[in-house]
């Protein structure tokens, strides 16, 4: 303004217009000064921002790079913790079963199994590793190999998770933990012992009043270190009838909410399993996953679930179709084709060793084994996989016996030619049951004519 | 099963080692003496000392191959059974009608007879015959 003033001032002696000039000159060059200025620091800013921009494409190259390495590894781990999962779930005598895994995101921490024993057990496995993700993942696969290792060499669940634990700890040095439940079912004599360290309670279904409980028992969770010293688990037991069902879960079914941050809960889920208990182990778990999820009217799940049912059979009949009986207390083994024949023979083999049976005795008792097991799989089922051939056996010092019972409609065991007539010698086949006779000691059918029971007494040639 | 085969003069020898029960195992032997005598060349040695197990079908399967071999003019001859499958095979009075040869001096003895099953082709075989078998 006051430059303005000095510029328009009327005094129009030389001396004032030199001097207005010069202060016009003085303007000009300071204009263009502060011009000159403001575009250097345009043209700094526009680099600048140039790579600014050039930073922030390389930053989202390398995000995008890193993200689709983490998703990469993601489905890695997915992948590996699918693979852990039963493929399917195993033929068992006495018992069916059905499974759901619900993942929440790509990895979570759930696994599950069914293994059958060497001594016979049905072992039911359940386990949830604290947290999601890679670690979750890497933790449940060394905890189901190691599961995996103890339940193939004791048939205590107490035991399998004091193991599990102690190994877990040795390895784990993170607050990372595990919960489990397991659950070791003898098919012949419905009866179940388990142990739990700290996981969710499995619920049984009684068939006969329709009331259901819930299996606890003390136990802390597995692979903390800080537990190492104190961690215990007890083993328990429970009678299961024909009939019952048991249902194993994680709580991620249970800690489903609602859009208004109620929870699915236990009692519900409860109720579900009393309402539903009587169908089939699939509708049961069909109706149990649309009860939740109608209680979360669409709430995103937060953690993953896992649902194992099982339905247990009629022991006492099974016993009955074998030919022994109670006291007795057979073992039990499955096969449905013959490529199964010869790891039920290394079973019972290996027993009769143990037992002391002459090396000529257990060749002949094996002849005997794969002849009526191939008589059951190929004649009695038809060759059908769905059909399954019972192996009922017993080994003691003094004698051996096998059952085989398959699901055929029988054959006349009387009808049977004799090979040996000369107009069936050099016939291609019906040697089998002639084997068995000649190698065991005692041969019997049953009236039905499905099953064949045969012993071999020891020292007998 | 395994199946292994060769040349023993003019009889095709077939060594079978392991357990003798798989469905597979007995269409591949079929198979290969199938091919034998498809050859018109129906002797054939099945060499058996390392077969440890032997059920009621392989059984009928060597019953089987007894016949077409006998049928074709040609022989079959068990060779070296252990005894345990010997007993198998005695129990079932294979041995009446299907040739047996427990060593290498009774397998000669058995290559140069006739036997039950058919006739021992001549040491004068035709040479493109043998030229095929080389």
């Amino acid at each position: 303004m006051g430059m303005e003033m000095d510029l328009n001032s009327e005094d129009d002696t030389p001396a004032g217009n030199r001097n207005r000039q010069m202060r016009l000159i003085r303007l000009c060059r300071a204009y263009r000064r502060r011009r000159e200025e403001l575009l250097l620091r345009q043209k700094t800013m526009e680099q600048r921002q140039k790579e600014l921009s050039a930073a922030l494409v390389e930053a989202q190259y390398q995000l995008g790079r890193i993200n689709s390495e983490i998703a990469e590894e993601l489905e890695t781990a997915q992948r590996i913790q699918e693979g852990l999962l039963p493929k399917e779930l195993p033929e068992m005598v006495n018992l069916k079963s059905a499974a759901l895994y619900i993942p929440a995101g790509k990895v979570g921490g759930d696994l599950y199994d069914i293994i059958t024993t060497p001594r016979q057990k049905i072992a039911i496995l359940i386990f949830d590793v604290s947290g999601h993700g890679i670690p979750a993942a890497l933790i449940g696969a060394m905890a189901k190999m190691l599961f995996s290792h103890y339940i193939e060499k004791t048939d205590s669940a107490a035991d399998v998770f004091y193991y599990v634990n102690k190994d877990l700890c040795r390895f784990i040095h993170t607050e990372q933990y595990l919960t489990a439940f397991l659950g070791f079912i003898d098919p012949v004599n419905n009866v179940m012992s388990y142990a739990r360290a700290g996981h969710a309670p499995p619920l049984l279904f009684h068939a006969e009043d329709r009331r259901v409980t819930r299996l606890d028992a003390k136990g802390f969770f597995i692979g903390h270190s800080a537990l190492l010293s104190v961690a215990e688990y007890c083993n328990e037991t429970v009678r299961l009838e024909p009939g019952d069902k048991l249902l194993f879960y994680s709580d991620g079914l249970t800690e489903g909410y609602n859009g208004r941050g109620a929870l699915y809960g236990g009692e519900r889920l409860g109720r579900a399993f009393a309402d539903s208990g009587e169908g089939d182990v699939r509708s049961i778990i069909d109706t149990i996953v649309k009860s939740q999820a109608d209680f979360r009217e669409g709430t995103p799940l937060r953690d993953d679930f896992t649902l194992l049912c099982i339905q247990v059979g009629d022991s006492e009949r099974l016993l009955a179709e074998s030919g022994f009986s109670r006291e007795e207390a057979p073992s039990i083994l499955v096969a449905t084709m013959l490529h199964e024949i010869d790891n039920v023979c290394s079973v019972i083999l290996r027993e009769m060793d143990r037992y002391g049976f002459t090396d000529q005795s257990i060749k002949q008792f094996k002849i005997c084994v794969f002849e009526m097991l191939t008589n059951a799989i190929i004649h009695g089922n038809d060759g059908d996989p769905r059909k399954k051939a019972l192996v009922f056996y017993k080994v003691t010092k003094t004698e051996a016996t096998i059952s085989v019972v398959d699901e055929g409609e029988g054959f006349d065991y009387t009808a049977v030619p004799d090979p040996l007539l000369p107009e069936n010698r050099v016939r291609d086949h019906g040697r089998g049951i002639f084997l068995i006779r000649h190698y065991c000691d005692e041969v019997t059918f049953n009236a039905a004519g499905n099953r064949v029971m045969g012993r071999k007494f020891q020292g007998r040639q | 099963m395994e199946i292994t085969s060769g040349n023993k003069g003019d009889f095709r020898l077939f060594r079978l080692t392991g357990q003798f029960w798989r469905r597979e195992d007995m269409e591949a032997l079929d198979q290969n003496v199938s091919i034998c005598i498809t050859a018109q060349r129906p002797w054939v040695i099945l060499d058996i000392e390392r077969l440890s197990f032997i059920s009621s079908q392989a059984l009928g399967m060597f019953v089987r191959l007894h016949a077409r071999c006998s049928e074709a003019g040609g022989k079959l001859i068990l060779y070296q059974p252990r005894s345990s499958v010997r007993d198998v095979i005695e129990l079932a009075e294979l041995h009446q009608f299907i040739a047996f040869a427990d060593t290498a001096e009774e397998l000669n003895v058995q290559m140069s007879s006739k036997g039950s099953g058919g006739t021992r082709p001549s040491g004068d075989a035709p040479l493109h015959r043998r030229a095929k078998e080389s």
